[in-house]
């Protein structure tokens, strides 16, 4: 799946200090072919994100010196707007809140599946490539209106309820990229918790027989035990 | 009232005694009036045999002239006295007659006097004494004991007014001694009530005056203090478990994930993979529930709890799972009989009503519905889900909030099985209420009231 990521030499900085959950990351990352450097501490790793350019940083919340809140809080007042992935124990609401508003672009909640956390980060790295996002997406003649907020296969407009629109929007947005049922959840409904593996399935399903009646070809793919994929992958 | 005071021991007693203590008088009041009955007898029979003494010493006509005498001197009229022939003739004296009944062997007794005597007027009782002279005549002495009676009298009277008092007194005392023990026993009730019903922070409350309930009291609280302390640990312990699990149950997945991504698609064993996958998010899925409603507990802050319109809530709620209802042959409706709003995290109420959904709909077979009600006031807000499933019976409707109720038979169905008690952790998080009970569509229905009804946590 990593091949289809255009932004292929992307570097990624790891700053966690607990080094069996540094090694996962790390890990993991460069299997999806990622170039990772990793600091073990809040100073380190705020001076090597000053310095270094890189395209996705991940953060724990919690580090020995200076706080993951402190660290992204201080990105952001230097004017260095690279996507942070905050990761911590701390699951509580309030807390993503907390994390999102000093400056993190996502949040993920320890234990985390690596292809999870490796999914948000390709989503942050989609973001920073298409800074400014185009009004429309197109993909095989589905075509979808994201000023307009409609959707058309082949020029024929297609009925879609709000969810559905959304949801395809948000497929197509990062098309060729794993995305988990957490995320879709996450970035449709608005909601962080678990919704349980059906329910965004028959969301799913539900838009695949639309796409389907439209007489477009197959292009929302299961990703089995993670998640879906938009994109042609024949 | 009166029975719940009969109740407390106190009470009891202190009646019990007043009347013991009442009858106590009687008997005291009964002795002096036998007493002074007996010396008042005894006096009068001395008078009695006094005269019969002095008359029966005297000749036949200073007798006539002594009972005259002794007559003109009685003023207050309690002497009779008679003098008979042998034939019963008076011959002096103011009795006409000798009295029916009297034995005339010259010892006093009490003689039976009616209402109204012709011989004894205006007298209660009278003593007696005859005796046959040496002449053959008879002498009778006969003496109103009025004074007896009288005192007899006011003796009853005062004994019958002490021993009212005694138990009126009685009475008030237990009264007043027993209502802080009523009253503590309500409390103590109402306290008990509210731990049955689950909430294990309560203590019974300790009294000011009732020493024997206040040990009761401690003894059963330091009982419920070891119960809270072993269910904390219990809960702690499950927690630490599932939270201790997690990190190498998720390394694991991981491990399956990429065996399974590496492998080649035509692989026999990608099936088994697939299986161990599946069987590993199941296991996630119940510890990530577990870890969350301990979470939801645990939650003190209260930064997410703001006024939240509820109708776009449900609105969008059963839009998520109205798929889900249609795939499984369920219909879902939403009915909104008013529109009131919620004091409560938006985010944590989705959840819990979701959860409540997500098990309906789980439940019900196909062809069955779905509905969830949005009701109630602006002040009393009600959220209620409804179903034709089949749902709980009333004894287990207690017991499934409990989070470890369902962990034997939630093996086949799908999801962590701890759902209700999520919902129900969430409900006391705000302090708000639900009840499960019978739906008009048959089967389970959950209410959820939407407004503080206790202190929450």
């Amino acid at each position: 799946m990593s091949a289809m990521i255009d932004s292929q030499s992307a570097s990624i900085l790891v700053i966690e200090d607990d080094d069996s959950t540094a090694e996962e990351i790390v890990a993991e990352l460069t299997a999806h072919a990622f170039r990772v450097d990793r600091a073990g501490t809040g100073r380190a790793g705020l001076m090597l994100a000053l310095r270094g350019n890189y395209d996705v940083i991940t953060l724990d919340r919690m580090l020995p010196d200076i706080d993951g809140l402190s660290v992204v809080g201080d990105l952001r007042a230097r004017r260095i707007h690279t996507p942070v992935l905050m990761i911590s124990a701390l699951s509580d609401v309030d807390e993503r809140v907390r994390g999102l508003r000093a400056g993190g672009d996502d949040y993920l909640t320890k234990p985390f599946a690596s292809d999870e956390m490796a999914a948000r980060v390709e989503v942050l790295l989609r973001r920073r490539a298409h800074a400014a996002e185009p009004t429309r997406l197109r993909v095989q003649g589905l075509q979808i209106d994201r000023v307009a907020h409609s959707a058309s296969f082949d020029g024929h407009d297609l009925e879609l309820k709000p969810t559905e629109y959304q949801l395809l929007d948000f497929l197509m947005r990062n098309s060729g990229q794993t995305l988990t049922r957490t995320m879709i959840f996450e970035h449709v409904w608005g909601y962080h918790f678990d919704p349980g593996t059906n329910l965004i399935e028959v969301h799913i399903a539900g838009l695949r027989k639309k796409l389907e009646q439209a007489g477009c070809p197959p292009l929302i793919n299961t990703v089995r035990g993670s998640g879906y994929l938009f994109g042609d992958v024949r | 009232m009166f029975a719940e005071l009969w109740r407390i021991t106190s009470f009891r007693l202190t009646v019990l005694y007043g009347g013991l203590f009442a009858l106590a008088v009687v008997g005291l009041f009964a002795l002096i009036y036998w007493q002074t009955a007996r010396y008042q007898n005894q006096q009068v029979d001395q008078i009695l045999l006094n005269q019969v003494h002095v008359f029966s010493t005297a000749t036949a006509d200073q007798l006539d002239d002594d009972i005259a005498y002794e007559i003109a001197r009685d003023i207050r009229r309690i002497g009779f006295f008679g003098v008979f022939a042998a034939d019963g003739k008076a011959l002096a004296g103011n009795l006409a007659r000798i009295p029916q009944g009297l034995i005339l062997n010259g010892k006093p007794r009490a003689l039976p006097v009616e209402r109204n005597d012709d011989l004894f007027p205006q007298a209660l009782e009278v003593r007696a004494l005859g005796r046959t002279l040496d002449d053959g005549r008879v002498l009778v002495v006969a003496r109103d004991v009025a004074l007896l009676e009288q005192i007899r009298q006011s003796l009853l009277r005062g004994c019958f007014l002490i021993a009212a008092v005694i138990l009126l007194l009685g009475v008030l005392g237990g009264v007043f001694y027993s209502l802080p023990a009523v009253r503590h026993i309500r409390d103590i009730d109402r306290a008990a009530r509210r731990i049955a019903d689950g909430d294990y922070s309560q203590r019974l409350p300790l009294g000011r005056r009732n020493r024997e309930l206040d040990v009761l009291a401690q003894i059963v609280n330091a009982m419920l203090d070891e119960t809270e302390r072993l269910m904390g640990e219990v809960k702690t312990a499950s927690d630490n478990i599932a939270h201790d699990l997690r990190t190498p149950l998720t390394r694991l997945r991981a491990s399956i994930y990429r065996t399974q991504q590496s492998m080649d698609k035509t692989s026999l064993h990608r099936d088994a993979l697939n299986h161990a996958l599946t069987q590993t998010d199941l296991l996630l899925t119940r510890f990530r529930a577990l870890s969350r409603i301990s979470e939801i507990e645990s939650k003190r802050r209260r930064a997410g709890i703001s006024p939240t319109f509820l109708e776009p809530v449900l609105r969008t709620l059963t839009e998520l799972y109205e798929p889900l209802a249609n795939r499984g042959g369920v219909k879902l409706s939403l009915r909104i009989e008013s529109s009131p709003s919620a004091v409560c995290d938006g985010e944590l109420l989705f959840e819990a009503i979701g959860n409540l959904l997500d098990n309906a709909i789980k439940f019900t077979p196909a062809g069955g519905v779905v509905c969830v009600t949005l009701g109630g006031t602006q002040a009393e807000p009600v959220i209620s889900v409804s179903d034709s499933g089949p749902g709980i019976p009333p004894d287990l409707r207690k017991s499934v909030l409990h989070r470890f109720f369902r962990a034997d038979d939630a093996r086949n169905t799908p999801g962590s099985g701890l759902g209700l008690s999520l919902v129900d952790a969430i409900v006391r998080l705000h302090g708000f209420g639900l009840v499960l009970d019978d739906a008009p569509e048959g089967g389970l229905r959950a209410r959820m009231s939407c407004w503080q009804r206790r202190m929450p946590g």
